[in-house]
């Protein structure tokens, strides 16, 4: 699957997208984790280690709708699926 | 007076007369009403709803409020306050940049404006004095030549405030813009200005006179100061040259709003923009950024000056904003992101809010393509675009019918559904169907459509302060309330919206409370946010306004969404009715009884 990044996650060298693989049965914590492993630099503006949760106001979406609306980090993926990831962001 | 923070100075100028008198601030008002936005509003009131917007009887009011100019983090805005002539409703619109800070250190609170100058005119504001000068000379001048000429007359570190050729006009989408780019843009207070012969406030304002608390309240004052600026340093959204609006700025929603699918484009027939990237803040920051100018007191520096460097648009200017990239962007199809920098450079110089004149254009390519005009407007037609905006600003030809916004444009072409309007005014940059309670926040907005009443995305989309879901359209009423009153508040301090990424009403209210010794906990904050919030619309009913007209255009309760929201309406009319129980109206309509429990009358 493609892990899409934005703003601020687009690390030199990274670029906007990243492949990785998920198993069967895969959520978007393990998405996220195949993600850490391809670029470790990564986890630390996504993930908080202290708290075991994604950083404050990190968003992530699946098929346009925010994961935290549907089963958070649970919420299902599969290999064909693409997620948006989003440092924190707003404006107006 | 005994209140610390204002100038307690307010200047009336009569332009009619040729006269300007001075009055102090009236303690209980300020109680009431703080300043800013919420006294603009009750001035405007007080003055009679009923007045026409270009008459010489219309007030036009330069509103600063208490924190305005001093030391307090986002503290640089000014509110324009008077009755809009695009929406016909009461109308306040802010600028960022440096003019409302001059504005205060050089003594005033606020300029309230009446009459019609016998010809161009404009005001000179130093060290509590207003002067009437003659404008003959700068008349017909874009905003960039005006803001020149008039630095080199009374010194370069002159603030300057002024219209461009579209407020001369009385185009209904004229706003004012300041030395920095920065805009009152929405609501037509440019076209207010023209009406008056107005053409320009030039301000000279020492930053010695920063407001300042009263000796007894100067370590509360630190302390509110302090624990503001150290939220907004350490705010994941405002962190200097780490928070996403802080290196992108505002553009920066670009992805995240498309990605949700609730991106209005072409016209809003389609809430996704397949080049959205192409237009976002990551893009302009790539391609085209060359500089990040602050406001007041800012750390965040969230504005971003784009060059385009050679070409048919061959432009510098500031600041590409989401609203703009969307507007004269998804909006009409368009994803040129040159010619996009040189069409923002238009607007500021002829003095056009971006936000209308995208949405306008939107409708007319939409008009054009359903042959209800002969002039042909195809979608993202950059030439044809930038064309439009100049015969708008100088109302040639179709311009003149684009002068009256999207929505009056539309009336004249014979079909007012294709405005993407809301009493007149262009909605901003989310789609309704896709985020329900911006949906809500744009029919139920006392200034028509617009984001900045209540701006529900921070929690629908961003999470702040608290995430709501941007799919279900119970519970958006009460939240949507909470938002309308805290930046009513905020409005009235006068504060940038940004500061509410980072900071609540405690902060804000302790802010005041330290500056000005009012005693105000947070939940009266919010009351007089309410208060404010509760006059405007008292002030839209006395002119007709009820609740039919808390509306959206028909296509996003009609057409569904598309995208990352495919199949989506808006749940407008269920929403309705859980809003106006909480706000406590009747049918759009606020009771005596609450104006009375408000202590309105």
């Amino acid at each position: 699957m493609v892990i899409k990044l934005f703003a601020t996650l687009r690390l030199p060298g990274i670029g906007p997208r990243v492949s990785v693989t998920v198993g069967e049965n895969a959520t978007v914590r393990d998405a996220l984790e195949a993600l850490f492993a391809a670029v470790p630099d990564l986890r630390e503006p996504i993930w908080n280690d202290g708290t075991g949760a994604l950083q404050p106001h990190v968003n992530i979406l699946l098929r346009g709708r925010l994961v935290r609306d549907l089963q958070g980090l649970d919420t299902p993926v599969r290999n064909g699926d693409e997620l948006a990831v989003f440092p924190p962001v707003a404006g107006g | 007076m005994t209140l610390g923070g204002y100038a307690n100075r307010l200047a009336h100028v009569d332009l009619t007369a040729g006269s300007v008198s001075y009055t102090p601030i009236d303690e209980s008002l300020a109680r009431k009403y703080i300043g800013g936005r919420g006294m603009g509003v009750k001035f405007v009131f007080d003055n009679g709803p009923k007045v026409e917007p270009f008459s010489p009887e219309n007030l036009l009011c330069f509103m600063n409020g208490p924190v305005t100019g001093s030391p307090i983090s986002l503290s640089g805005r000014l509110a324009v306050v008077t009755k809009s002539p695009l929406t016909g409703t009461i109308t306040d619109s802010h600028m960022g940049g440096f003019s409302a800070a001059k504005l205060r250190w050089a003594g005033f609170d606020g300029l309230l404006i009446k009459g019609k100058a016998a010809a161009p005119t404009y005001l000179v504001c130093e060290n509590g004095e207003v002067n009437i000068h003659d404008a003959s000379g700068f008349w017909g001048l874009g905003v960039r030549a005006t803001v020149k000429a008039l630095q080199e007359k009374h010194g370069q570190e002159a603030a300057v405030m002024c219209i461009g050729p579209a407020g001369e006009r009385l185009v209904h989408l004229a706003g004012w813009l300041n030395e920095d780019d920065r805009a009152s843009g929405r609501g037509g207070t440019g076209a207010v200005g023209g009406s008056k012969n107005l053409k320009a406030i030039v301000v000279l304002g020492d930053r010695k006179n920063q407001p300042k608390p009263a000796a007894e309240r100067k370590a509360a004052f630190h302390e509110a100061h302090k624990a503001g600026q150290k939220a907004i340093l350490a705010g994941a959204l405002t962190a200097p040259k780490k928070g996403g609006l802080s290196v992108y700025g505002t553009n920066v929603l670009m992805n995240i709003i498309n990605e949700a699918g609730a991106l209005p484009a072409f016209n809003g027939r389609v809430t996704t923009y397949p080049q959205a990237e192409e237009i976002s803040g990551e893009a302009f920051r790539e391609h085209l950024l060359v500089s990040e100018p602050v406001c007041h007191a800012c750390p965040v520096a969230c504005k971003k000056e784009v060059e385009v460097k050679e070409g048919r648009w061959k432009v510098k200017t500031e600041s590409m904003e989401y609203e703009t990239s969307w507007a004269i962007g998804a909006m009409c199809g368009l994803h040129d992101r040159e010619a996009m920098a040189y069409m923002l450079d238009q607007c500021n110089d002829y003095g056009l809010d971006t936000i209308e004149i995208g949405v306008a254009l939107a409708m007319l390519m939409e008009a054009s393509e359903l042959k209800l005009t002969d002039e042909v407007v195809n979608w993202g037609d950059a030439e044809k675009m930038s064309e439009l905006i100049r015969k708008t600003a100088y109302r040639e030809g179709i311009g003149d019918t684009l002068a009256l916004g999207a929505y009056g444009a539309a009336v004249k072409l014979g079909n007012p559904d294709l405005a993407m309007s809301v009493k007149g005014q262009a909605i901003p940059a989310y789609d309704p169907r896709g985020i329900q309670g911006i949906g809500l926040g744009f029919a139920t907005s006392n200034r028509g459509g617009c984001h900045l009443r209540g701006y529900t995305v921070a929690s629908e989309i961003a999470g702040i302060p608290f995430a709501t879901d941007r799919t279900e359209w119970e519970g958006k009423g009460e939240l949507l309330k909470t938002f309308q009153d805290l930046l009513a508040f905020t409005d009235s301090m006068d504060v940038c919206k940004f500061a509410t990424f980072s900071e609540g009403a405690a902060e804000f209210a302790a802010q005041v409370e330290a500056l000005t010794g009012i005693a105000i906990t947070p939940d009266e904050a919010m009351r007089i946010g309410e208060r404010i919030y509760n006059l405007e619309r008292y002030y839209n009913n006395i002119n007709g306004f009820v609740g039919k007209d808390d509306s959206l255009p028909r296509r996003f309760l009609e057409l569904p969404a598309t995208g990352g929201s495919e199949g989506m309406l808006s749940h407008l009319p269920e929403m309705l009715v859980e809003y106006y129980a909480v706000r406590g109206w009747e049918d759009g309509v606020v009771p005596e009884a609450k104006l009375k429990e408000l202590e309105i009358v």
